[in-house]
């Protein structure tokens, strides 16, 4: 009797705990966001297609080398092509310096021939931290099952100059294996790059 | 204008805008195919832009090379000191750059005879901005590589040159890049530089693996998911203080910045950490160092350790055992630790029955089974049982305080609740009404008063009597503590989970309850009691005066909190309640009338009074603003010159090169005001603290003080009593003296202290 209460304090004490971030294998949790154009997405809707998700600041130097070098347009391009939805969530605060208001982000859109579906403005944070977005670039993989498949660093190489394209890259090999309908082979790594600049 | 930050801190970006320019200009509807090749077209000529604009100034850090030798010889190791110089808020970061960030990176051009060995990092400072925890630095920091001269090095002069990238963040980050140089001489005769000394300061720091650091550490057996938790013990008798383990990075394992500590009952520091896996399996091995943050502007400071985890705690234990020296040995963690407590607090729970706090309640269980040696064995099992669930159950109840508090966040500790004015007050006219009832002014029991019944000493008191008197047991051990049961309750205390907490105070409240339960289930034993007669009657009354002493004990504790006119207005109360319960015994229990009005208004009445005097000049709802205890009162005179502790005049006094004494102590403490008694206020005592120059504190915790609670939880206490003597010699480790005193533990601690 007495183990069972000590059981049950225990057991409460790990449902605390397992609070948080969306977890890998798990039902990626449901969001609507507005992009810069202010067109509203709702992450159920795009049930059927895999999604990703770019936590995003060109501000970062990690996030604007792969911008810079092209990198992460071409792999945008080569998955939008392949019926990717890809959504680039932005969720440094509107205070910060690298916050871009819709206008200013519209232009960068452009002028950086961005290829993502669309630019999510989340300046409240709450898509970033309903997915415990830590960093810039931090990624995210969702199934056509609207599962989450992956979550963390694009690829291994965290550096803020060179050629990505030279990194073994993780969101490229997750978006492969789901067309192909096989297992994500790294389904969790560690992210890196600058933090996210939440607003406090 | 779109992003004027990312175009004034990387000059390659500003191709990305010319490039946009030329997106522009050439219709943004364009086809996909055809903007596709110009992407990649401006992007490579990004990255080859990239690539050639090398050193850029950088305006929020400043990069140097220094040697700490001009000239050196042939098979020589000379210190080469990476200066990096940040502008205020900037930060670089260390070798582990933590949840975000980048660590700084050293290329070296070098003769072919010199060879550069792994950077040494001075211990980071622990930065958490936005929710990320990182390693960094700030202001000015010095990055050491040894450069290794080979036998065959040629004497001439020659030019060390270093390429360093960094990432610097403050509000944002901007990478940084610069080539520094050096010139250094081979020849036949070492010649020191003029940065021999800086770069030697900076050495000091660099976080050094000591061999013989007694650490063990082990995976603990409670997986959920990918995290796993590691457990890094760090034993008792180092001057580390570990605030933190921050492990170097190793692929496809995070090890998260956030850490719980522990004091062990044996004084060794616990650390768990939590381990997130990415792929890979248990690392063999995980190197990092234990670091604690520097106070003030003072720096961090951490030494390196190399921990290989036992696959759980019991491995860890029999591992140390079969290698390490036996004071290791009993450094036990996990369940054996538990067991040992579970053992001690049992113990403890025992001796508490002959510390002078439950010494009251005794007499009334030797009456008890004096007046049960009569009666139905059955009965006797019974009320030993019930004695003993009033007991446990007491006890959990405090257990469950503890843990609610500690939820809450708040420090808890033993006898915490005798800080509580409101249960003194409750306890001490629990304890009065007892004493009375010992003097016959009234009789207690649930059952029907018997009229005519005065000296019936035979009459059952009732089952929830039984109960009762092991909840007041309970109530009156709280301000002792005993030996052993402070290490198990320390242990307890120390605990996150709730469980562990809950199984030890249930331990020792089988341990205070168990004589009692033992004898009433062997009434054997019982024969050895005098056979029940009119010298129970006697007997009875003679205990009341002990709980009499107790409740001036507590009167002397309560009376404080009431302020000026608190002595007065609650001795009379008291006598008010004492009239009641005159009333009451004499004209309603033991009355033959049967209307009994007049005795019941007249208690009314005494009620009434109390309740007047409660709220009038007693002013009972405001306890709080006055505290229990004045500094004032603390000396006596001729006695030891004790100053009010803080952790700053502890600090301050080491300083200045005093041996310091700590006495935690309260009030309601008997075992705090015994040790005082006779082992610390003796005039032996006083001529060493004199003689050595030493300064004695007090830390009073009659009043909650979650300050002394942590510094009581530090040295793996769950309360007062605690005596600590810091040695003259700053690198000495603090002596924690054992819970029960004699005047020779006091003065052989200051002997040592002194030297």
């Amino acid at each position: 009797m007495k183990t069972r209460v000590l059981s049950a304090v225990a057991g409460l004490c790990c449902a605390f705990l397992a609070l948080g971030d969306a977890k890998v294998g798990q039902p990626a949790p449901d969001f609507t966001g507005t992009d810069i154009n202010g067109k509203t997405h709702k992450l159920s809707d795009y049930k059927g297609k895999i999604v990703v998700l770019e936590a995003y600041n060109s501000d970062c130097p990690f996030c604007a080398n792969h911008y810079k070098t092209g990198a992460m347009q071409g792999l945008q391009q080569s998955a939008v092509s392949k019926g990717v939805v890809w959504l680039i969530v932005n969720s440094v605060n509107a205070k910060h310096p690298s916050y871009r208001k819709p206008e200013a982000a519209r232009k960068e859109f452009a002028d950086f021939g961005i290829k993502a579906t669309a630019w999510i403005d989340d300046n409240s944070g709450t898509i970033g931290k309903l997915y415990g977005m830590k960093t810039t670039p931090h990624m995210f993989v969702i199934n056509q099952q609207g599962v989450l498949v992956y979550q963390g660093a694009i690829d291994d190489r965290p550096a803020s100059s060179g050629d990505p394209r030279t990194a073994r890259n993780f969101v490229k090999a997750a978006i492969e294996s789901l067309l192909v309908g096989k297992p994500v082979p790294t389904p969790e790594t560690q992210p890196y790059g600058c933090g996210v600049k939440y607003a406090e | 204008m779109a992003n004027p930050q990312l175009l004034g801190y990387h000059s390659a970006v500003m191709l990305a805008r010319m490039f946009c320019q030329t997106t522009i200009s050439t219709g943004r509807h364009r086809p996909e195919q055809k903007r596709l090749p110009l992407i990649v077209a401006a992007a490579v000529a990004a990255v080859a832009f990239a690539l050639t604009s090398i050193t850029q100034a950088q305006p929020n850090t400043s990069v140097n090379l220094l040697l700490n030798a001009a000239a050196a010889r042939p098979g020589d190791t000379v210190f080469a000191g990476i200066v990096l110089e940040s502008a205020p808020n900037w930060h670089t970061y260390w070798r582990n750059p933590g949840e975000s960030g980048a660590a700084t990176k050293i290329d070296w051009a070098l003769p072919s005879f010199i060879t550069a060995g792994d950077i040494m990092w001075p211990p980071p400072e622990e930065h958490v901005a936005g929710g990320l925890t990182t390693y960094v630095y700030h202001g000015k920091t010095m990055l050491i590589v040894p450069l290794t001269v080979s036998s065959n090095a040629v004497p001439g002069q020659y030019e060390v040159t270093a390429k360093v990238d960094w990432l610097e963040c403050y509000e944002e980050c901007v990478p940084g890049e610069s080539t520094v140089k050096a010139r250094l001489e081979i020849a036949t005769e070492q010649r020191a530089s003029p940065h021999a000394d800086q770069i030697n300061d900076w050495l000091k720091q660099i976080p050094r693996r000591y061999p013989d650091l007694q650490v063990i550490s082990y995976w603990n057996q409670n997986p959920s998911g990918d995290i796993n938790e590691l457990a890094i013990v760090v034993a008792a008798n180092t001057n580390i203080q570990p605030a933190n383990f921050i492990a170097y990075p190793i692929d496809g394992v995070e090890v998260l910045p956030a850490v719980q500590l522990e004091t062990t009952a044996q004084g060794e520091t616990r650390l768990l950490k939590k381990v997130k896996l990415y792929g890979a399996g248990l690392p063999q091995s995980i190197s990092g160092i234990l670091w604690r943050p520097g106070k003030g502007l003072e720096k961090p400071v951490a030494v390196e350790v190399e921990l290989k985890p036992a696959s759980s705690a019991k491995a860890a234990q029999t591992a140390t055992q079969t290698t390490a020296a036996p004071t290791t040995a009993h450094a036990a963690s996990g369940v054996a630790a538990l067991i040992a407590m579970l053992g001690l607090a049992f113990l403890g729970g025992l001796i508490l029955n002959i510390m002078p706090c439950v010494l009251p309640v005794i007499s009334l269980k030797i009456l008890a089974f004096v007046q049960q040696s009569k009666e139905s064995p059955g009965r006797v099992k019974k009320m030993g049982l019930l004695y003993g669930l009033g007991v446990v159950f007491s006890f959990l109840v405090l257990a469950g305080i503890v843990i609610a508090v500690q939820r809450a966040g708040g420090a808890a500790s033993w006898g915490m609740q005798m800080q509580n004015p409101y249960f003194r007050f409750a306890l001490l006219l629990v304890v009065t009404l007892v004493a009375l009832n010992l003097f016959g002014l009234f009789e207690v029991g649930l059952g029907a008063t018997v009229p005519g019944a005065a000296s019936n000493l035979t009459r059952k008191g009732g089952p929830f009597g039984a109960f009762l008197n092991g909840v007041l047991a309970t109530a009156l051990a709280t301000p002792c503590t005993a030996p052993f049961l402070t290490a198990a309750l320390g242990f307890a205390f120390a605990q996150s989970s709730a469980s562990v907490i809950l199984l030890i105070f249930a331990s020792a409240a089988i341990g205070l309850a168990a004589p009692y339960v033992l004898l009433s289930w062997q009434p054997a034993w019982l024969k050895f009691l005098p056979k029940p007669g009119p010298w129970m009657e006697r007997f009875k009354v003679a205990m009341g005066f002990p709980m009499l002493a107790t409740a001036v004990w507590l009167f002397d504790l309560t009376a404080p909190s009431f302020g000026d006119g608190g002595i007065l207005w609650l001795g009379l109360l008291l006598v008010l309640v004492g009239v009641a319960a005159w009333v009451w015994g004499e004209f309603v229990q033991r009355s033959i009338g049967q209307r009994k009005i007049a005795p019941r208004v007249a208690i009314v009445f005494c009620l009434a009074g109390c309740a007047a005097i409660l709220e009038g000049p007693l002013d009972w709802r405001h306890l709080n603003k006055h505290p229990a205890t004045g500094t004032a009162r603390q000396n006596t005179r001729g006695g030891i010159d004790w100053q009010p502790w803080s952790r700053e005049a502890v600090e301050k006094a080491r300083a200045e090169g005093r041996p310091v004494l700590v006495d935690f102590t309260a009030r309601w403490c008997l075992t705090c005001k015994s040790n005082e008694r006779f082992a610390i206020e003796t005039s032996e005592v006083r001529e060493k603290l004199r003689l050595i120059n030493a300064v004695a504190f007090k830390a009073d915790n009659t009043d909650p003080n979650p300050e002394i609670t942590a510094e009581l939880k530090k040295h793996g206490r769950a309360g007062v009593p605690l005596v600590v003597v810091y040695p003259r010699r700053a690198d000495q480790p603090p002596i924690v003296l054992p819970t029960v005193l004699t005047p020779g533990l006091v003065l052989d601690a200051l002997e040592t202290a002194g030297k």
